[in-house]
């Protein structure tokens, strides 16, 4: 059959405006925050802004930036993952386990992610199963995998003995004198994912997933193997940083990484992925969590109490979220319309 | 008579102890454009549905070409040449017109294990497209699908159900919330599918923009097709509206006059 599938023009979009307008990228408002933050710390402190400073502030965000990473993938799908921390917990836990248990400390760590990506395949099933958000899903699982950490590691301190010896404790050492390997992991990885979020066809699905899910499904995308995929990568990008933590620190103690999750859905947030789904970025994900750190530096410096960390750090949750609404708003009304927030 | 492209016998439809669908008869013919008329709950939308393969059938047929087929999911329908464009959720507005077009079904560049896209074919199959639908004046295919105006996503849908060699088009209320020049651009649009040699099925609740462009009009009623063989040429909307609402003149009047609609 030959089919020439021509047609006419269609009426009423020959006199559209060029409308082409300048986009800034979505990494803007992080950049422009972390460039104000690091004015401000080397304003209050010349020298916390030196390269030896600079890559301390690179090797506190990389652990929680891994997880933001992933979770970078879970927003743009329009999930969220509240479990991610206490994965980051019971995999260390495990990994170290294994470790005492005698196991070679770079198979323990290969099991510890693996071991992540364990978990958050079972996140997703559940989600798929259960038909719910993956945000109660998580929000049961949270307490479970973080009950199980308290179990199996009896409430304390793990550390596995010779773990500075070991080849895993190359994690704790700095290339070039001064850039931590940690740091390095990071930002490689984010470069790697970036790459994937955005080239390839399963970044893309993310993104189609959690811009509308009808459509992603009556288009024949496997919408629920894309689902549980992605919180099988946010489960292995926990695990990855549970063992690197354990490799860089030498051991796991109760209470390592409680605030990862929400330090990691901040960052994602103050980066330029939008709570709403449908894109996001891992770049700005990355700065988001080297402004995070950075105003926990600053806090430091101008002599805030530690326990004021926390309320800070959920000021600065409110405050993104704020800003992702506002900007929500704006996009819809330049656009001439808001029912795709209403359907959200 | 030959063979029809699709032909479903006696589909039945319960959703608990709801019954959608009773015994729906219906077929489309090669080259046709189909319209599917009913009101509110008369089961378009399930039997829609169920060929399209977004819910399952409790029992009945389907046929296409003579062929039994079994329509388990949305990629078995799309794979065997079925085609749906919802009202709402045909495209992703957040992504690109080019990654739209090809929404589902991304093309891979070598190396396949590295699964990347293959960008620049995408973007060079949707400037032709755009030409060809006759809106390429200054929207290159990165343009996010959000910025279209609402016939020009038709058209980036229809766009795509074409490029792809469907053989069936369903279009879910391709002209709701649309103006007049839209409206006539699509139905237009629609006409050019058939003539390529598509089938079509239009589904839409202005009566009017039914008979425009359809070659037959099937009527549904409380889950059963009442009449599938009427000429929009030979028939008045006012007789297919009798069809529909299944009631006579007076009843019509009646109801009017007591300001609710009588059953």
């Amino acid at each position: 059959m030959t089919r020439t599938d021509t047609a006419p023009p269609l009426a009423g979009s020959a006199n559209r405006r060029p409308g082409r307008r300048i986009r800034l990228p979505a990494e803007t408002g992080a950049a422009v925050g972390l460039a104000a933050m690091l004015g401000l710390l080397g304003w209050l402190q010349p020298s916390s802004v030196d390269a030896a400073n600079l890559s301390s502030l690179l090797e506190q965000a990389a652990l929680p930036g891994l997880l933001a990473i992933g979770m970078v993938f879970v927003l743009a799908m329009r999930e969220i993952d509240l479990s991610a921390g206490a994965v980051f917990h019971l995999t260390a836990t495990f990994a170290a386990l294994l470790v005492v248990a005698g196991m070679n400390p770079w198979l323990a760590a290969l099991a510890g992610i693996a071991a992540g990506a364990g978990l958050g395949l079972i996140n997703g099933l559940l989600v798929i199963a259960l038909r719910l958000p993956a945000l109660l899903v998580t929000l049961g699982t949270w307490w479970m995998i973080q009950g199980l950490s308290l179990v199996v590691g009896k409430g304390q301190t793990i550390a596995p003995p010779g773990a500075d010896g070991s080849v895993l404790a190359t994690l704790s050492g700095k290339a070039f004198v001064i850039v931590p390997v940690t740091g390095i992991v990071f930002v490689v990885l984010a470069m790697a994912m970036h790459v994937v979020l955005h080239r390839t066809r399963f970044g893309y699905r993310v993104q189609a997933v959690g811009s509308n899910p009808r459509a992603a499904a009556y288009a024949g995308i496997p919408t629920g193997k894309v689902r549980v995929l992605t919180l099988v990568l946010m489960g292995a990008m926990a695990g990855l940083a549970g063992v690197i933590h354990l490799g860089a620190q030498g051991a796991i103690a109760p209470g390592d990484g409680g605030t990862f999750a929400l330090l990691a859905i901040t960052a994602a947030i103050i980066g330029g992925t939008s709570l709403s789904g449908g894109n996001g970025s891992v770049i700005g994900a990355v700065i988001g969590m080297l402004v995070l750190q950075a105003i926990l530096s600053a806090m430091t410096l101008l002599g805030v109490d530690a326990i004021w960390a926390a309320f800070a750090t959920g000021a600065l949750i409110v405050l993104a979220l704020a800003i992702d609404r506002l900007v929500n708003l704006w996009r819809n009304r330049r656009a001439g319309h808001g029912e795709d927030n209403l359907l959200g | 008579m030959a063979e029809p492209l699709i032909r479903m016998q006696n589909i039945r439809k319960s959703y608990g102890r709801v019954q959608a669908l009773e015994d729906a008869n219906f077929h489309v013919n090669e080259q046709e454009i189909v319209g599917l008329l009913g009101d509110n709950g008369a089961g378009k939308s399930t039997l829609i549905k169920v060929l399209s393969g977004a819910v399952p059938l409790t029992s009945g047929d389907i046929f296409i070409r003579g062929k039994k087929v079994s329509l388990r999911s949305t990629s078995d329908a799309i794979a065997h040449g079925i085609e749906t464009i919802y009202q709402d959720s045909a495209l992703v507005t957040q992504l690109s017109i080019a990654r739209n077009l090809f929404l589902g079904r991304e093309p891979i560049k070598p190396p396949r294990f590295l699964n990347r896209m293959d960008q620049d074919a995408m973007n060079n199959v949707a400037r032709d497209l755009l030409k060809q639908v006759g809106i390429s004046k200054n929207i290159p295919p990165t343009t996010p699908i959000g910025s279209l105006s609402g016939g020009e996503r038709q058209a980036v849908a229809i766009a795509r159900a074409m490029h792809f060699d469907s053989d069936l088009i369903i279009l879910d209320e391709p002209t709701n919330n649309l103006g007049v020049a839209e409206t006539q651009g699509v139905l237009s649009f629609v006409r050019s599918a058939r003539d390529s040699g598509h089938s079509c099925i239009f589904i839409a609740h202005n009566i009017h923009h039914v008979f425009q462009v359809v070659d037959r009009i099937v009527v549904m009623r409380r889950g059963k097709v009442v009449a599938d063989d009427i000429d929009p040429k030979k028939t008045s909307v006012a007789e297919v509206e009798r069809i529909i609402t299944g009631m006579s003149d007076k009843e019509i009047r009646d109801a009017i006059a007591d300001g609710k609609p009588s059953h």
